[in-house]
């Protein structure tokens, strides 16, 4: 009891920080009512097949802008393909970034595009290291007993 | 022409006599020249001059004769006799001017004799004439004078005359004015203003009696003198003189000229012809004057009620809503929430006897919205108990469990319904008996067979349940107090005639605009010993419960995520990452899918395409498009009304707005837009 009602506080503290620091926004909680019985995990997927698109679609950028000739349309696609991710997810700072990188591809800036998808990277390994730990106290919390809906 | 024939006989005369003169100057003159006064010149002189004395003489008729030709003189015996003696006097003096030198022959001594004579005779004719032509012309003159000052006389009258056809004129004018209104004070007034004006009079004024006919008093008049001889008392009115007349006379000693007319105030009955103007003015203004006294009646009682009970009620309801915000158990919430639909249908009556009071067809409108059964009936439950506990009953509650809790009906109503039927049935009794609730849902009808409402909404998958609360009081078990109960162990004969009272009979005819019935069950004794009530409520469709969805989005994260949302509202979802598996699946499946929901930026085939061949494809029974988009275009929603979709969300997608748009595309789908 004294286990998971220390956990749980600890989870709840943790998250209302993320959300301070911007790193998540009221989709992430929506996210997480989706979440019940059934499909327990269903967050770590979700979570995990944004990285994974995120870190594809950051190669695909960083080969175009590198090429001579940019193909700014392509680029921006794959910007506004990753706001549309980030946004449904709730990853706040990752979609502002893409906000200012589309005004970029617009004007055609290319040294504005590299530092945009610099920042996207960088944004998506912090991001991916607070989830992950997040993940972990859940999964300890549910391993000592807590059930799911109370984490909501 | 005459005048040019004078003036050339004139000159031809001066020519003869120069001519004359000369050759007699010539054949008579041989005596000697001795100066210019001798004897021949002054007979020359003499010649001269008979000469044109006797031409003057001969022009004179021959202008007199012009004159006469030309005017109308009225005696011409007299001007001819005139004439003749002039022109016979000039003959002569011509005659004469051959006389002065030497002998003359007899022809002319002869010619000149008879000239002589006849002048004489003639001038003697003339004389006598004119002696009695004279008084003639003085008679004529004096009828002209006369004649003229006649007519000068008689302008005089016609402009008196024709001033007083205009003051009569005028005066008849009078009764038009004064048929305007029918108020006497007006009417003498008016009299008053337009006889001064016709008449041009110094001061009018009217004097009416008083009710007992022994004064008069001065009622109206046109210009107050500066004399205030105010309300001055008379017995009678003679002329000229009377106090009236000393009265309105003024400062002056000597009463002016005076007239009085006397008026006789019509009665009603008098007068046929402005009998029903009149009768009819006076029931307007009775008309007019209860209608403002029931309106001011009916202001005053609203202001009443608004001020005595309205008012209370809305802090009541204030304070209660401060209470439903505090933390309390739940029991506490149960009965805080119970007096707040209490109150709510208590202002709701309220509001009822002051709108409908207003309203004159008194019939209020349902409200139907969307409530929670389960807690009416337990607010309904808590008030009852609280009641019976008060009044000394026992209470049972039987509610069936199965009730649906979202349902759309009027809830106040029928709060106040139940409510009514509690209170009415505890007043019947004393207490010492135990009071039976019972819930519980009849069979429910599907709304397509039902007649009355099928009319309107054909299509639409309505459920109706019918809700059955049922009271009862029976014989039994009463409350543990004992004393409570031996008090008040008598039936109360509470108006035992009256089973169904005047605010049963509200509650009827509330209960018919719900499309319900309620009556009243009677015991062996013929009191009311149950109430039940049946009132039919519309189950909230769940428009997306079972609904079959393809959702088309090539973002793989945004795919799970919707899928997920969708899922959760109770939708079965076929996820696909392209247009074209869309297309094949709705193909495939054949026409299952009722709704198509698609990302608009896909990379091969976008949105918009996906639907335009939709479109093409099934040609009836259409599956309903909800687009899904992230952009934030203005024209967006329009385009995509235009290729022929039934609704947009924009991402990020929230449970709420999927499930609202879902619900509001379904609702219009199933109402036939």
């Amino acid at each position: 009891m004294d286990v998971l009602s220390h956990l749980h506080r600890q989870i709840a503290d943790f998250t209302a920080s993320l959300h301070r620091e911007g790193f998540l926004d009221e989709q992430f909680t929506q996210l997480q009512k989706l979440r019940d019985e059934s499909t327990p995990d269903f967050v770590n997927e979700v979570v995990s097949l944004f990285f994974e698109d995120c870190e594809k679609l950051v190669t695909n950028m960083a080969r175009a802008l590198e090429s001579q000739t940019v193909d700014f349309k392509q680029v921006d696609s794959s910007v506004h393909q990753l706001k549309g991710s980030s946004s449904s997810i709730g990853a706040t700072k990752i979609k502002n970034i893409c906000i200012a990188f589309r005004t970029y591809c617009e004007a055609k800036n290319r040294e504005g595009c590299v530092r945009c998808l610099q920042e996207v990277d960088h944004e998506r390994v912090l991001l991916k290291n607070k989830l992950q730990t997040l993940f972990r106290l859940e999964q300890q919390f549910v391993t000592a007993g807590g059930s799911i809906p109370a984490l909501q | 022409m005459s005048r040019a024939s004078i003036t050339g006989f004139l000159l031809f005369s001066c020519l003869l006599i120069s001519v004359s003169s000369t050759i007699d100057n010539e054949f008579n003159c041989n005596c000697d020249d001795e100066g210019s006064w001798s004897i021949h010149t002054i007979l020359e002189c003499q010649r001269v001059s008979d000469f044109l004395i006797a031409v003057a003489y001969f022009s004179i008729p021959i202008e007199l004769l012009y004159f006469v030709s030309c005017s109308n003189f009225p005696f011409k015996w007299v001007l001819l006799q005139f004439i003749a003696f002039i022109v016979l006097c000039g003959l002569t003096h011509l005659l004469n001017g051959w006389t002065y030198y030497g002998p003359h022959s007899f022809q002319l001594m002869l010619s000149l004799t008879i000239a002589k004579f006849m002048t004489a005779l003639v001038s003697c004719a003339t004389a006598i004439a004119l002696l009695t032509l004279i008084p003639l012309l003085l008679k004529v003159k004096v009828r002209e004078i006369f004649l003229r000052q006649n007519v000068l006389e008689l302008d005089q009258e016609v402009g008196m005359m024709k001033k007083q056809k205009e003051a009569s004129w005028h005066v008849r004018m009078l009764t038009q004015e004064i048929r305007k209104s029918l108020d006497k004070h007006t009417i003498l007034y008016t009299t008053l203003v337009e006889l001064s004006k016709t008449l041009d009079l110094h001061n009018c004024a009217v004097w009416m009696p008083n009710d007992d006919r022994t004064e008069m008093n001065l009622t109206h008049e046109l210009k107050a003198s500066s004399n205030n001889y105010g309300r001055s008392i008379l017995s009678m009115i003679r002329m000229p003189d009377s106090a009236l007349g000393t009265a309105s006379g003024g400062r002056t000693e000597e009463a002016g000229a005076l007239a009085a007319i006397r008026m006789p105030m019509l009665r009603v009955s008098n007068f046929k012809g402005a009998l029903l103007n009149y009768e009819q003015n006076r029931a307007l203004q009775q008309a007019r004057k209860s209608a403002m006294m029931a309106s001011q009646a009916r202001n005053s009682f609203q202001k009443v009620m608004s001020h005595g009970m309205r008012r209370p009620m809305h802090s009541i309801l204030g304070l209660l809503s401060m209470f439903q915000n505090e933390n309390m158990t739940f029991e506490q919430k149960m009965i805080v929430d119970t007096l707040v639909k209490t109150s709510n249908v208590l202002s709701t009556l309220i509001n009822d006897v002051m709108e409908i009071s207003a309203k004159d067809n008194g019939r209020f409108p349902l409200e139907m919205r969307p409530f929670q059964l389960h807690s009416m009936i337990r607010e309904a439950s808590c008030f009852a108990k609280c009641l019976c506990v008060y009044q000394g009953f026992g209470f049972e509650t039987e509610v069936q469990s199965s009730l649906p809790d979202l349902v759309i009906g009027d809830e106040r109503r029928a709060f106040q319904v139940i409510l009514h039927m509690v209170g009415h049935l505890l007043n019947m009794y004393d207490g010492g008996k135990t009071f039976i609730f019972r819930v519980f849902s009849e069979s429910g009808s599907q709304g397509k067979n039902d007649r009355m409402l099928g009319m309107w909404k054909a299509n639409a998958p309505h459920e109706y349940i019918s809700v059955k609360f049922e009271i009862e009081i029976s014989e039994g078990r009463s409350l543990s107090d004992g004393s409570i109960s031996a008090t008040h162990s008598l039936c109360r004969r509470h108006n035992s005639d009256e089973v169904e009272g005047l605010s049963f009979g509200m509650c009827k005819k509330l209960v018919k605009m719900m499309l319900g019935n309620i009556w009243i069950s009677p015991s062996s004794l013929g009191q009311a010993q149950g109430m039940t009530l049946v009132l039919k409520f519309q189950v909230r469709p769940s428009y997306v419960e079972g609904l079959k969805v393809v959702l088309a989005d090539d973002d793989d994260v945004n795919r799970i995520v919707t899928k997920k949302l969708l899922e959760k509202l109770g939708c079965e979802v076929t996820a696909v990452s392209s247009g074209f598996e869309c297309l094949s699946s709705l193909s495939s499946a054949g026409n299952s899918f009722r709704v198509v929901i698609l990302d608009l930026q896909m990379p091969e085939m976008d949105g918009f395409e996906v639907a335009v061949r939709i479109r093409k494809f099934c040609s009836r029974n259409w599956p309903l498009i909800i687009a899904l988009t992230a952009s934030a275009e203005d024209h967006l929603c329009e385009r995509c009304l235009q290729i022929g979709m039934n609704g947009l969300i924009r991402k990020p997608v929230l449970l709420q707005g999927m499930g609202d748009e879902l619900r509001r595309v379904m609702q219009r789908a199933g109402e036939g837009l």
